[in-house]
């Protein structure tokens, strides 16, 4: 049957039933790490893991892609349900999900057949899965070049909507609302932040407070705004990414701190501390910064070296912490510290402080407490991400009364855990984050496409743009869904896997998304006075930080794929 | 004093507008929705006059599809205390929107009724006159600004040769100018609140109120396309051009 006649259902299924097909050769893939990973007890060894890195970093991008084309499935499928389309015509929805599947497959299909041997795979493997004959039919009647600019050419009438989003009503109204306020708040003053490097304007911090959104991760009975009973991650998610078009450094990043540091306490703190942190935190009375990195230890957090030793009444802390952003301004610093002084003990012997020091503007400091302690702090100069500024700190005798220690006496030695609580909410976050920045710069690649006149034509009329508009909606479009799906699974209190897929794949695509807008604008996409130029600065950071790209794909996503991997037996043939 | 704010249902105001290819009307499809700018500007004015201490009570009030129960929400996020919507699928014209708020005022008695003095959808500014003709009450129609003195209610109106006032005794209907205010931002707890604000939903045969159009739509269709201008190299060719080509002058 030729694919131009089958109607969008048939499509849809032909895509799931291909994604069938490969995730089965991926989970052999995995049955065949695991097997080459485990110790003679059975048990996982990373070292052994560490020596298949790249198999591991591409089954951990190939399994994200597959993942998001299952959530980009289901979303065609209700974006359907939620629209007045004929049964025999595509959505736009439907157009995502079925480019953005044949493209994953694509991929999966090189990366696999580059070396097959390394993954375990023989031919029979392949020929049975991406090179299946139902496989390659699927790709190759939706990735047609004529195919593919015609999404883009139904994009230029679409102002830069990227799909239906949705959204119940109370996550659309704050979506609406928060759209509003980067337009006419944020954007106006993103670009001077920027270029020089200011403080965030006391006009974006104020509006930001006043709207309530330190108080979004934070339960109701604690003053935030979230449902005592269940998660709302999708309210966060929505905020952030509609700050985040207006300006990742200026806006988008100002909830990731209070998230973190409220997750943590959510998790770790006791009673007491709860009841005396997160009401300031919610109402944006205090505002907080997170330092964990330091600068022998940044990816390898169970290393991390900042000296606490017992003093009278509480802790001393000395060493250096960096990459502390909005350390200046913050008045509470979350600080993760070795309590004990065998380092042996690895990541037990972690522990977290909440400091209370002063409001400073600016890009350094110097806080000086009554007893001497004292910590210093300058900020690093930085291509982009202004606006918070990141700062190197050193602490030198530095009192934290032992109430601060996070959990109290029993949250010695759990720092470790803490963090990681508090990174899981980080790292939605943080693909919420690279969904703003797309979004932007997908906005100004489209206006600029229609209006930029070359060869006598707008540059939108010609294919390759057209391909490209039509590719950034659809890894935009399907992102999206991918990290509110997520969202949704976080607040069942499942998700963390995902949460790392999501955000290893948003923020990599972030970087390809605002690299496309900016070639698409020409010299103009190099010059400091386009935003675009700012978006591609911007979204490079993305992949850095909260979970290096790599870190995150190699211990975190193919660690528990491994972990969790099939047999081979179970896999079957 | 109990303030009832009437509230549209529009196509955003961000979203450039396109016919439908039949010509039936305009298209909204998958196309995003929301509360005409003129409403929102009126219930502002609302929630002002309850936090000034002048008013009780806001009710917000929707007439259409299921999905304008949105638009409602929007009014409660921002501050209105509860909802009514008319619920229909028929098409409304200003004369049956008129007769449906005459009739929900009737239930409500409220002391001031605002609305948008047009929707941005249709342009038609006449919702607000009809109902005040209909009510029988005064009326300040492209309010730029209230003011309460003694017992009048002051309304600044913006009229082609600058600004009138007009002193209306209550109970009266306001239609909200661009200037009257500039909504708030929603905030996220009220986004919260609002969801568990009551909203009441009618049916036009509850209020006895026939809503069958009286205009017929011929046809809509898109403006011509502009066609690209051309440079002239001198003020005689331009005034040739304007007289004889475009004949504007
Ligand atoms: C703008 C900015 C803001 C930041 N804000 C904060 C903050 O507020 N608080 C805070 O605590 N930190 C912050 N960070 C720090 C950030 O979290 C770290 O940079 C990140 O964790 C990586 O650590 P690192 O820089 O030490 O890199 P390293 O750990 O030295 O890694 C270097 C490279 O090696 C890769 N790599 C690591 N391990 C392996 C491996 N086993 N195999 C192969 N490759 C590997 C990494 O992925 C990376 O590409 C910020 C960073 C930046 C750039």
């Amino acid at each position: 049957m030729s694919a131009s006649i089958q109607n969008p259902l048939e499509q849809l299924q032909q895509a799931g039933q291909a994604l069938d097909a490969v995730q089965k050769v991926l989970d052999y893939a995995l049955a065949d790490l695991r097997e080459r990973s485990q110790k003679a007890d059975g048990k996982i060894s990373a070292a052994l893991l560490d020596q298949h890195q790249l198999v591991s970093y591409d089954l951990a991008l190939s399994c994200a892609e597959v993942t998001g084309a299952r959530f980009g499935l289901d979303y065609a499928k209700r974006a359907r349900n939620a629209s007045v389309a004929t049964a025999d015509a595509l959505t736009l929805e439907e157009r995502f999900a079925l480019l953005f599947t044949a493209e994953a497959l694509q991929a999966v299909r090189n990366r696999l057949s580059a070396r097959p041997a390394d993954f375990g795979l023989d031919e029979s493997w392949l020929s049975a899965t991406v090179d299946h004959p139902a496989v390659r039919q699927f790709c190759l009647a939706q990735l047609p070049a004529e195919r593919v600019a015609e999404l883009g050419q139904l994009m230029r009438a679409q102002d830069g909507v990227t799909g239906a989003y949705l959204l119940d009503d109370h996550h659309e109204m704050m979506r609406e609302t928060f759209r509003r306020v980067a337009e006419e708040v944020v954007m106006p003053l993103a670009e001077e932040v920027h270029r020089h490097d200011l403080d965030i304007p006391d006009a974006i911090l104020d509006q930001v407070k006043e709207l309530g959104c330190f108080g979004i991760s934070i339960p109701e009975r604690f003053g935030g705004i979230q449902s005592d009973e269940q998660e709302d991650n999708l309210g966060m998610i929505v905020v952030t990414e509609e700050l985040t078009r207006g300006s990742l450094g200026a806006a988008g990043s100002l909830i990731t701190r209070p998230e973190i540091l409220s997750k943590a306490l959510l998790k770790g703190g006791t009673e007491e501390q709860k009841n005396k942190w997160l009401p300031q935190l919610a109402a944006g009375d205090l505002l907080c910064a997170v330092a964990v990195t330091e600068p022998n230890y940044g990816s390898d957090v169970a290393n991390m070296r900042l000296k606490a030793t017992k003093t009278e009444g509480g802790w001393l802390l000395n060493g250096a912490k960096t990459w502390c952003t909005f350390g200046g301004k913050a008045g509470v610093l979350l600080i993760l510290a070795r309590t004990h002084p065998d380092v042996s003990l690895g990541h037990r012997g972690l522990s977290m402080f909440l400091l209370e020091k002063p409001s400073y503007p600016g890009h350094a400091f110097e806080f000086v407490q009554e007893g001497g302690g004292k910590l210093s702090g300058k900020a690093i100069s930085t291509i982009g991400y202004r606006g918070m500024h990141s700062f190197d700190l050193f602490f030198d005798n530095i009192f934290v009364p032992e109430e601060n220690m996070l959990g109290g006496p029993q949250g010695e030695g759990k720092g470790f855990y803490f963090t990681m609580a508090g990174f899981a909410g980080g790292r939605i976050q943080t693909a919420a984050r690279a969904l703003g920045i797309m979004q932007a710069a997908y906005e100004k690649a489209l206006s600029y496409a229609q209006e930029r006149i070359v060869f006598g034509y707008p540059i939108g009329d010609y294919q390759l743009t057209q391909a490209k508009l039509a590719r950034m909606a659809t890894y935009l479009a399907i992102g999206r869904q991918f990290t509110y799906s997520v969202g949704r699974l976080m607040d069942q209190g499942e998700g963390d896997m995902e949460a790392s897929m999501v955000k290893f794949f948003t923020c990599k695509t972030a970087e390809w998304v605002t690299r496309e807008a900016l070639q698409i604008h020409g010299g103009m996409g190099y010059a400091e006075e386009t935003p675009v130029s700012r978006y591609f600065i911007d979204a490079r950071v993305l992949s850095i930080f909260e979970g290096a790209e790599e870190t995150l794909a190699l211990k975190v996503i193919a660690r528990s794929l491994v972990d969790n991997a099939k047999t081979k037996a179970e896999v079957g043939v | 004093m109990k303030i009832l704010v009437a509230v549209k249902r529009v196509v955003d105001y961000n979203v450039k507008v396109r016919a439908k290819a039949d010509g039936t009307g305009v298209e909204t499809a998958n196309v995003k929705m929301s509360m005409n700018p003129f409403d929102e500007i009126a219930v502002e004015e609302a929630v002002r006059l309850q936090e000034a201490g002048k008013a009780k009570e806001i009710v917000a009030v929707s007439l259409g599809v299921a999905a304008c129960q949105d638009t409602i929400r929007t009014a409660l996020a921002m501050g209105a205390d509860r909802g009514v919507l008319v619920e229909t699928d028929a098409e409304l014209q200003p004369l049956a929107v008129a007769k449906l708020l005459k009739a929900v005022a009737d239930q409500e008695k409220p002391d001031l009724i605002i609305l948008g003095k047009q929707a941005i959808d249709d342009d038609a500014n006449q919702t607000g006159q009809m109902l005040a003709a209909l009510l029988g009450w005064a009326q300040g129609t492209f309010a730029s600004k209230l003011e309460f003195v003694a017992d009048a209610l002051n309304v600044t109106r913006e009229v082609d040769g600058g600004l009138e006032t007009v002193a209306l005794k209550l109970p009266a209907v306001i239609t909200a100018d661009l200037r009257l205010n500039e909504p708030r931002f929603v905030k996220l707890p009220n986004i919260m609140k609002a969801k568990k604000k009551p909203l009441a939903v009618l049916k036009p045969t509850d209020l006895g109120v026939d809503v069958t159009p009286r205009l017929v739509t011929l046809k809509v269709q898109e403006p011509p396309k502009r066609q690209a201008g051309v440079k002239v190299d001198s003020v005689t060719t331009l005034v040739d051009k304007l007289h004889n080509e475009a004949h504007v002058i």
